[in-house]
């Protein structure tokens, strides 16, 4: 079977640009909550988050093709300069690898719907458009015609960052956008694992990038009433596997790997930062958002991918946990580790990272995995921070 | 008149320059957008709607590829389609109202 390894990382997360700063903040547990400040939050009732402290036009500086960011959302910017970064740090050549068998594999989620302006814009066109009010649909047409750039609806759509990432490193093989939520940069690396680990592909660029610390996002976490309100101790407020815990901060980043066959790698004198060996995923099939109580998707989820990679469970040293710090993730999730490891569960360090980035969305998996290969570079585990009250369903070692 | 004229030059060489992010000294009127400055379909869609912003006017589908002649491959439009080309589409636009 061809081994895959990971051969280059990219980073922009809530501490800043590059893989260095993610790891100084993370390893060090400090957290990257802040009051939002891109808009007017003060009628909303969670008003802290972890953003990338980078505006639209720091992050425009960054882009080697400048021409490209006018089909960008902010999510797919931040996508390219996460990618920029991977594909120095690997060393691969577009040009001296079989194109055809190089893909791009990218979780993403709604992607304009991130854009201050274009909710902006929005509003005041269907705002317009109810002068109107019995021909709704003509005016807002009349509107979109003439005030709507014509490079918006391309932003909004998900693949429109994996489209230019290919694009730019002539990456003609199989290219993927994943869109599951919470799952699509987990399930963006996997399949780029897949591709090559069955012979489809030879290096893939993947990972994943979200935005959603924007009016649009806030807003919709709100409704479903996931975050947390504590924004009296914003700066602790993110508490996964906490007793006190009353939901997640939302998080804004980047996460992009350069993985490949390991001859591939070592051929062309790549360095070898992990390897990837065993991925499965599954579904409850139960509830949109709910997780069932015996947290039997998780569990498959786990038991498989331990079989893919032919190792046991008492050969698992640290689990990066989803632990987003609502009440029922943290316990479900703490369930389905001690289904899976038994006794093994008590001697297993299991961390958040999340309690000091938040809870990136569809770049979730991504930067979490590239939490996970760092701690192995450096052999370190990175913390939960903000652990202070114990609940009796949450009873691992929280590495708090 | 030959004040307007210019400025609609300076304008519409602007907005290429800005869209492409090409510096406006490297662009010649003689440039074909296709060819030399390597645009492609989005970005007229993007050069149009700032033009039609910028002038008050209103520009149809393919009204600007079609002014260099009707039922053209894309290669010929790509030959046919300079900056100096635009230039007078947008002259005309602005006599015909």
């Amino acid at each position: 079977m061809r081994k895959v390894v990971v051969s280059g990382i990219g980073i922009v997360s809530p501490f800043g640009n590059g893989t260095d700063i993610f790891w100084q903040g993370i390893s060090k547990g400090k957290t990257a909550a802040r009051l939002i400040s891109a808009f007017d939050a003060s009628d909303f009732p969670t008003r802290f988050c972890a953003n990338v402290p980078l505006g639209d036009t720091e992050l425009d500086a960054l882009i080697e093709n400048q021409k490209t960011i006018k089909t960008l959302s902010r999510p797919g910017k931040l996508a390219i300069i996460a990618v920029q970064e991977a594909v120095k740090h690997s060393g691969i050549d577009p040009d001296r690898v079989n194109n055809f068998r190089f893909g791009t594999s990218i979780g993403a989620a709604g992607l304009g719907l991130t854009d201050i302006d274009y909710t902006k814009n929005l509003v005041k066109l269907v705002r317009d458009s109810e002068a109107g009010k019995d021909d709704f649909f003509s005016q807002l047409w009349y509107g979109v015609s003439r005030k709507l750039h014509p490079m918006t609806p391309l932003k909004n759509l998900s693949n429109i960052p994996t489209a230019q990432i290919a694009i730019k490193y002539k990456a003609m093989g199989e290219c993927l956008t994943v869109t599951t939520a919470c799952t699509s940069s987990s399930q963006a690396i996997g399949e780029a694992y897949r591709k090559i680990k069955y012979g489809i592909l030879d290096a893939a660029i993947c990972g994943g990038s979200d935005s959603m610390t924007s009016p649009f996002g806030v807003s919709a976490f709100s409704i479903l009433g996931v975050m947390s309100k504590n924004n009296d101790e914003y700066l602790t407020a993110c508490r996964p596997f906490d007793k006190t815990r009353d939901g997640f901060m939302l998080g804004e980043g980047s996460a992009m790997f350069v993985i490949e066959e390991y001859e591939h790698c070592i051929k062309r004198g790549g360095t070898i930062f992990a390897e990837i060996i065993g991925y499965a995923s599954t579904n409850d099939a139960f509830r949109l958002t709910d997780e069932p109580p015996d947290a039997a998707g998780s569990v498959r989820a786990m038991q498989n991918a331990l079989k893919d990679a032919s190792i046991s469970a008492e050969d698992i040293d640290y689990i990066n946990a989803h632990g987003t710090g609502t009440k029922m993730n943290d316990k479900t999730e703490t369930y389905a580790i001690k289904r899976v490891f038994g006794e093994h569960s008590k001697s297993i360090p299991v961390s958040s990272t999340k309690s000091m980035i938040g809870h990136l969305i569809a770049a979730a998996g991504a930067i979490e995995f590239a939490a996970c290969v760092l701690a192995l570079q450096y052999k370190l585990i990175p913390p939960t921070i903000n652990y202070r009250f114990k609940d009796e369903e949450c009873n691992l070692d929280y590495v708090s | 008149m030959e004040a307007v004229s210019e400025k609609v030059e300076t304008t519409v060489t602007e907005i290429i320059s800005r869209s492409l992010r090409i510096d406006v000294g490297k662009i010649v009127a003689q440039a074909r957008l296709f060819v030399d400055l390597d645009a492609e379909s989005l970005d007229l869609l993007d050069i149009r709607y700032e033009i039609e912003n910028k002038f008050g006017i209103k520009i149809s589908d393919n009204e600007i590829t079609e002014s260099v002649g009707r039922n053209l491959t894309q290669k010929e439009i790509g030959e046919l389609l300079t900056v100096e080309r635009v230039v007078s589409f947008v002259k005309d636009k602005i006599n015909q109202q």
